[in-house]
């Protein structure tokens, strides 16, 4: 039944090969790896490229790249008196999860890279850093801030973003001195949306809204217009959507089709990306952002100057205009850097101990805390508003001033 | 004879196989776990898929409900890891034999949609049950070392071999090979097919909730849409295909060339893996349109030719 | 009662979509016995192919129809002929094999040359509808389900009236008997291969006009297109628009009585029902 002769050869090539491939491609990379002795800091980083989620890999990893360009320009890192070149070692994960992880041992094992940034989206997160855990080097989160991510004692995962939880506050807060008083809710049934979706509905409960509506769906869900039809029963002043961006335009795509009309529509993912308003045209206008960075913000650090500059800078280097997705990845590069500064080597150890104690800085992308677990606190989220095909901030402080298309104009009206 | 020199062959790939820790590094350790994961998948999915003829779109039902009720009932009712496991492993079994008997009097593409659905509904109800993280996921401790979980990834997928080498050489490898090439014949005969085919799908239920549940705690997190993806069940279709579909070393030999495939492919771009992974499959399906090994043991259901399923009506 | 005569109505409209995707699925399946994991990343080309001829082109999507309809006639022709008919007579599964890496391959081409970015498909009449009844009519989504009921009767009248569709449903009876007759398997495997991307593109200008889309929005769709074949039963003219009525309808009042996220629950556990009770669908004959 079984041609031994066949099956012989083929798993005596395949064994043969595995190892031969697999030890070869080790040592092809090993060789070209000079880190510390030529005065390069490696850092690695396992982003998709290809995949499901190639869209926001693209903008994480051209936030890192943007971080290693400018300070290779400025002639390097300054680490206990002495210049090093920064160098990222970006490796496709292709979206799964599984190759996170095992792209993160390959690079700690064959690469010999200490240091870590994270790949885009939770679910990739939490493999990769399992193994930065298991052996014992940091790695900074730049995609994504579930909170389960934090709540495991892990004590080298750190991060550059806030809670999914806390994004929608500031949207909440925007509402409330409108008037706004009921709400209703859709969300995805990914950690990400449950999270955000979960601190959005408390926040608004414990801040005298009061939610008519709140419906889960699966992600990837073509098909709102019955959800639609029957909020519109509720007449709520609000729609807050929780979940991708696909689902976002498919929100506002059907509302307009079955003409329901709300004072407000916000959305957690979306309307922050260039493609939101050029997706949509007009019917885009008007619609709400939670956001957690836009150029408008009033802070600055040594590296990218003030918000502004890093947007200029971004968009002279990739011909677009940043969204948060890329300044919170160039952010958590740049915490990288001051913790290597601090730690005063790149030794993993002592850049988590540094990590560790940093405190609160002061960044680009705004003032935070890094809190015992590894997440961060205390970042002000502004809000982004469509006005004529660009995401305006509205929020927050004296921001209010540029908010405006309150009630919304009814859909017909546009 | 042949089958001596065989024997041989595979206890030499085994003691390669289990040297692997200690001369290589944990990258290949990693990357060797997910290889011998895929193969025990690839393995559980050839007893239903290769032996018995009945192509499975399911099986990933089994590996995301075993990693989830384990890493429940570990994390959420608080039992010993290796309980929860146990535990979940016998679940899983039971539910693949509790719904093989109603699915499997369908045949060929039904079947094979009929088990799509049972992946999706499955991974629908664990997403809205809050017992099992209701799409939450779950955390585990990080326990154990790469290695540990490589030896315990290459047992299942040796018992997966060890499994599929029995049936072959058995009475009931027969019965399931009656089945594959003339189900209503084999019945003719009085065979009890609907026994052995539940009976085969149980056990390709309870080698992809083995891995499961070993990947739960080797990752040390899971949410549903990673462990029920369904690329995971096209995945052990085209390894086992690849490889020889219904043979003891088919669904091996795909594993570890998909497994290579994709870290070479990752190796050698850093921004179109994927594209180089497709074209690396497309030129296997070219050059070996027949799998590695042959389809030596493929039925009527293997062969195109002939007769269609499906006339068409208009 | 309004809330659900329209729950109702968008059931119905979202059968529609679902239907127009699962024409050339279910054609493919039914003459050629292939499954082709491509289908739903074929559309997604067909859609980028629409945002460009709108945008290099000025061409309305709609009027665009029959011009992607063609490139895609073509370009399947010529991927069955040379490429998927290499492999079709061996094994059955060696061409779902095929179509996985190519569903890889186009996907990630896609990325190459679109980058990853959403795009949707935007004129001004995309997002707006009819009212009738009190009653909201989106307008893309009916015009999906006249389309539908459109190609599903001249589907029918060329498979059962023309010489070609008349070779390709004898080639569908089996191959052997179809070769007696002096029919070129190959040809007609491209023809049927050929038109059912035509088809598949058509789907994908309404998918397109739509929703948002990716590169990596392929797989759902495949998925889609796979449950709607089921339902209508495989190999039937009509089966599509059953199919996708009886999962539009379903979804749109499931989804109302026990919330969306039980939609999954529902269609798949009711989709497993079905096929244990009538294995052949519910158009086909009695399991």
């Amino acid at each position: 039944m079984l041609k031994p002769r066949k099956l012989a050869k083929a798993l005596g090539a395949s064994a043969v090969a595995l190892t031969l491939i697999l030890s070869g491609c080790g040592t092809a990379t090993t060789s070209n790896n000079t880190s510390s002795t030529a005065g390069t800091i490696t850092i690695g980083a396992p982003v998709a490229a290809t995949g499901s989620l190639a869209n926001e890999g693209k903008l994480v990893h051209d936030g890192y790249t943007l971080w290693e360009n400018v300070v290779n320009k400025q002639g390097g890192l300054l680490v206990d008196g002495k210049r090093y070149k920064v160098n990222i070692n970006f490796q496709d994960d292709q979206s799964v999860a599984t190759n996170s992880a095992s792209l993160t041992e390959k690079m700690y094992t064959q690469d010999n890279i200490r240091l870590f940034l994270s790949p885009y989206a939770s679910g990739n997160i939490f493999s990769a850093t399992t193994v930065a855990e298991k052996h014992k080097v940091p790695m900074i989160s730049g995609g994504g801030g579930a909170k389960s991510i934090f709540t495991r004692d892990y004590k080298y995962v750190f991060s550059a973003y806030p809670y999914s939880g806390d994004y929608l506050g500031s949207v909440l807060d925007l509402l409330k001195t409108q008037g706004v008083k009921t709400l209703a809710f859709l969300h995805a049934d990914d950690v990400f949306s449950k999270e955000a979706d979960q601190g959005g509905e408390d926040y608004a409960k414990s801040h005298g809204f009061d939610v008519v509506y709140s419906a889960q769906y699966p992600s990837n869900a073509s098909d709102l217009t019955s959800q639609l039809t029957q909020i519109a029963q509720k007449a709520p002043d609000a729609l807050i959507g929780t979940g991708h961006f696909q689902e976002a335009v498919l929100l506002v795509k059907e509302a307009k089709q079955m003409n329901v009309n709300f004072k407000s529509i916000a959305f957690t993912v979306g309307p922050t990306m260039p493609s939101f308003p050029q997706t949509l045209g007009k019917d885009a206008e008007g619609i709400l952002g939670a956001s957690l960075w836009t150029p408008d913000l009033p802070y600055k650090d040594d590296i990218f100057g003030t918000s502004k500059e890093y947007a200029d800078l971004y968009k002279q280097t990739f011909g677009v205009n940043p969204d948060y997705h890329s300044a919170m990845a160039s952010a958590a590069a740049e915490l990288m850097g001051l913790a290597v500064q601090k730690a005063g080597s790149p030794d993993p150890q002592k850049v988590r101990d540094a990590l560790a104690g940093l405190g609160t800085v002061h960044l680009f992308d705004g003032d935070f805390t890094i809190e015992a677990n590894g997440s961060i606190s205390g970042l002000k989220l502004p809000v982004v508003q469509i006005q004529d095909g660009k995401a305006v901030t509205v929020w927050p402080g004296s921001f209010s001033q540029n908010f405006k298309d309150f009630p919304l104009p009814a859909w017909n009206k546009r | 004879m042949k089958r001596q020199r065989n024997m041989f062959l595979a206890a030499c790939v085994l003691l390669l196989a289990l040297c692997i820790p200690p001369l290589t590094n944990d990258y290949i350790v990693q990357v060797g776990t997910e290889m011998a994961m895929y193969a025990a998948l690839a393995g559980g999915w050839n007893l239903i898929g290769g032996l018995t003829g009945y192509p499975s779109f399911g099986n990933v039902a089994f590996f995301g409900l075993g990693a989830m009720l384990a890493g429940a009932l570990s994390v959420n009712a608080h039992w010993p890891y290796w309980l929860a496991a146990i535990a979940s492993v016998l679940g899983t079994g039971v539910f693949a034999l509790l719904l093989g008997l109603p699915l499997l009097r369908l045949k060929g593409h039904y079947f094979s949609i009929a088990t799509l659905a049972l992946a999706q509904a499955t991974l629908a109800v664990v997403t809205n049950t809050k017992f099992l993280g209701g799409g939450m996921g779950m955390s585990l401790p990080i326990v154990g070392s790469p290695g540990i979980f490589y030896y315990v990834m290459l047992s299942i997928a040796v018992l997966s071999a060890l499994i599929t080498y029995l049936l072959i050489h058995s009475e009931y490898g027969n019965t399931l090979l009656a089945i594959k090439s003339d189900e209503v014949a084999a019945q003719a005969v009085g065979i009890n097919t609907v026994l052995a085919k539940s009976s085969a799908f149980a056990l390709s239920g309870l080698l992809g909730a083995m891995a499961g549940v070993v990947y739960a705690i080797w990752q040390s997190y899971i949410d549903p849409p990673t462990v029920f993806e369904p690329s995971i069940t096209v995945l052990m279709l085209v390894m086992t295909m690849m490889g020889g579909a219904g043979t003891v070393a088919g669904p091996i030999l795909g594993a570890v060339l998909i497994g290579i495939l994709t870290q070479l492919a990752m190796a050698v771009s850093q921004n179109a893996s994927s594209l180089v992974l497709g074209l690396g499959i497309i030129a296997v399906v070219l050059f070996l349109p027949k799998g590695i090994m042959g389809s030596r043991r493929s039925g009527k259901g293997g062969k195109r030719r002939g007769k269609n399923t499906f006339p068409l009506r208009g | 009662m309004h809330l659900w005569l329209q729950v109702l109505v968008n059931g119905i409209l979202q059968g529609g979509i679902l239907g127009i995707s699962a024409l050339a699925f279910s054609l493919q399946w039914g003459v050629m016995n292939l499954i082709n994991l491509a289908h739903g990343t074929f559309q997604v080309l067909a859609a980028y192919l629409t945002v460009l001829i709108l945008q290099h082109l000025g061409l309305d999507p709609l009027l665009a129809v029959p011009l992607v309809f063609i490139i895609f006639f073509l370009g399947g022709y010529l991927v069955q002929f040379f490429l998927i008919n290499r492999v079709i007579s061996t094994n059955l599964f060696m061409t779902l094999l095929l179509t996985y890496g190519m569903d890889f391959v186009l996907a990630n081409l896609m990325i190459l040359f679109f980058t990853a970015d959403y795009k949707s498909i935007n004129t001004p009449y995309a997002n707006s509808s009819w009212q009738l009844f009190g009653l909201q009519f989106p307008i893309v989504r009916s015009v999906a389900l006249l389309f539908l009921i459109v190609l599903s009767v001249l589907l029918w009248l060329f498979l059962e009236y023309s010489r070609p569709g008349r070779a390709i449903r004898a080639t569908s009876m089996g191959t052997e008997p179809a070769r007696l007759m002096g029919l070129k398997i190959p040809h007609v495997y491209a023809l049927t291969f050929a038109l059912s991307s035509g088809l598949a593109a058509t789907g994908g200008v309404f998918f397109g006009l739509s929703n948002a889309f990716s590169p990596a929005s392929g797989g759902p769709l495949t998925v889609g297109a796979f449950v709607v074949t089921i339902l209508g039963g495989v190999g039937t003219s009509w089966g599509p628009l059953v199919g996708g009525l009886i999962l539009g309808v379903l979804d749109a009042v499931g989804s109302v009585i026990f919330g969306p996220t039980y939609v999954n629950v529902i269609t798949f556990g009711l989709l497993l029902v079905i096929l244990v009770l009538r294995p052949n669908g519910v158009l086909g004959r009695a399991g």
